[in-house]
């Protein structure tokens, strides 16, 4: 069972309630926001292994190129220019789709591999923690969240969460398009709204259930409780702004391991996401 | 000689784009047969990415040997390079008015815009 962790907007606190859902549990944990994962601060896994991640880009042969620039008009991205009788190739812009050397007439180009970044997991309490590291630079990790994403497709009994990157990009796609349930967290804020909506669209998109968290709750007008009766949307919980929270965050702890308070809190969101799971095998079977 | 600078509309007072890569079009003035003429760079400037390189791409397909703008990426500027094309930083003011700047000798060279992506 997968449960993806979304949000349209960074900094809602995705990673503060996937980490502390996964700690109730013995479960896996995987971050999948690898532009900066930061879950891996909070298990400090032990044990650690890793496995590098790698793409295809092409490399020219100058002397077998013949200057047909099939491979430069092929290329969406333009990592390709042709000048004065020789291919120059953008290795950042290039999105490893292989047009470019399956195209050449001349087999002038041919692909080697390239590092974009780091897998790596390891264990914590009961968590078994993966966490994908992308290098800075890089165009896209979605290379890195698909190996992530198979490193945990073995996981059949167990409850993996999925902390994915903020917004609702390619990236958010992939995470999405793999779990069985999405916690959406959102603000009370219209910006926050504004946020939860296009991710919303995107988990509609995949046929996707899913629930909303209020992270960050005050006593004051609340635009996302409008927002998810006008779609239908259940709100799972509604977490009130806490600045004991924010202090157990800085200090990268875990708050479930912190209070008894905290841990009820997490308790009752984690067995409310189990009964909507549920309810939903019910309807289907 | 042909200078190329990105335009904002097709004439000879427009205000030169701040985009390089992204611009809708490029003023081409051949020095020699003073004469005037305008790119469309819509494969370019409408593509998903590399849009710099893809307009200098265009530039020198069309024999460009100077270029003058506010700003260039590094991946664009590479193909400059390559292709021996000189980059001059652009003045406020029109496109003429770079022109004559261009022509008495009184521009700068282009630094490297380096990318925001990257550290």
């Amino acid at each position: 069972m997968k449960i993806a962790v979304l949000s349209g907007k960074g900094g809602t606190g995705k990673t503060f309630i996937t980490v502390n859902l996964a700690t109730l549990i013995k479960s896996v944990y995987v971050d999948c926001d690898v532009e900066e994962p930061n879950g891996h601060l909070y298990f400090k896994p032990e044990n650690i292994k890793e496995e590098i991640v790698t793409v295809k880009i092409p490399v020219v042969d100058n002397t077998k190129c013949d200057g047909c620039r099939k491979c430069v008009d092929f290329c969406k991205f333009n990592a390709l220019a042709y000048i004065y009788n020789r291919l120059i190739i953008f290795e950042e812009i290039c999105h490893s789709c292989g047009g470019c050397s399956t195209i050449c007439p001349k087999e002038a180009l041919t692909e080697k591999d390239k590092k974009i970044g780091d897998v790596k997991w390891g264990n914590r309490f009961n968590t078994k923690v993966y966490s994908g590291f992308l290098n800075i630079g890089e165009e896209t990790g979605i290379p890195v969240i698909e190996k992530l994403l198979k490193k945990v497709e073995k996981y059949k009994t167990e409850l993996v969460f999925i902390d994915c990157p903020p917004g609702s990009a390619c990236s958010v796609m992939e995470c999405v398009k793999t779990a069985d349930y999405c916690i959406l967290v959102t603000e009370p804020t219209i910006f926050g709204v504004h946020n939860l909506n296009m991710v919303y669209n995107l988990v509609k998109v995949f046929n996707k259930n899913m629930g909303v968290v209020v992270n960050k709750c005050i006593e004051e007008f609340n635009p996302v409780e409008k927002f998810c009766k006008i779609n239908e949307l259940k709100i799972l919980m509604k977490i009130a702004y806490d600045e004991k929270l924010a202090e157990i965050n800085s200090r990268s702890n875990i708050a479930v391991l912190e209070s008894e308070k905290y841990r009820y809190i997490f308790k009752k969101l984690f067995d409310l996401v189990l009964k909507e799971i549920n309810n939903e095998t019910i309807t289907y079977t | 000689m042909i200078i190329a600078i990105p335009v904002v509309e097709k004439t000879m007072e427009s205000s030169v784009n701040p985009s390089f890569g992204r611009s809708p079009y490029f003023l081409l003035y051949d020095v020699k047969k003073k004469k005037v003429s305008y790119l469309n760079n819509d494969t370019a400037s409408k593509s998903h990415g590399g849009a710099g390189i893809r307009t200098a791409q265009i530039l020198v397909d069309h024999n460009v040997t100077d270029i003058i703008a506010p700003r260039c990426g590094e991946n664009a500027l590479e193909v400059l390079r390559a292709a021996n094309i000189r980059a001059y930083q652009s003045i406020a003011g029109t496109t003429n008015e770079n022109i004559e700047a261009f022509l008495s000798d009184k521009l700068l060279d282009l630094e490297v815009q380096p990318s925001l992506h990257k550290d």
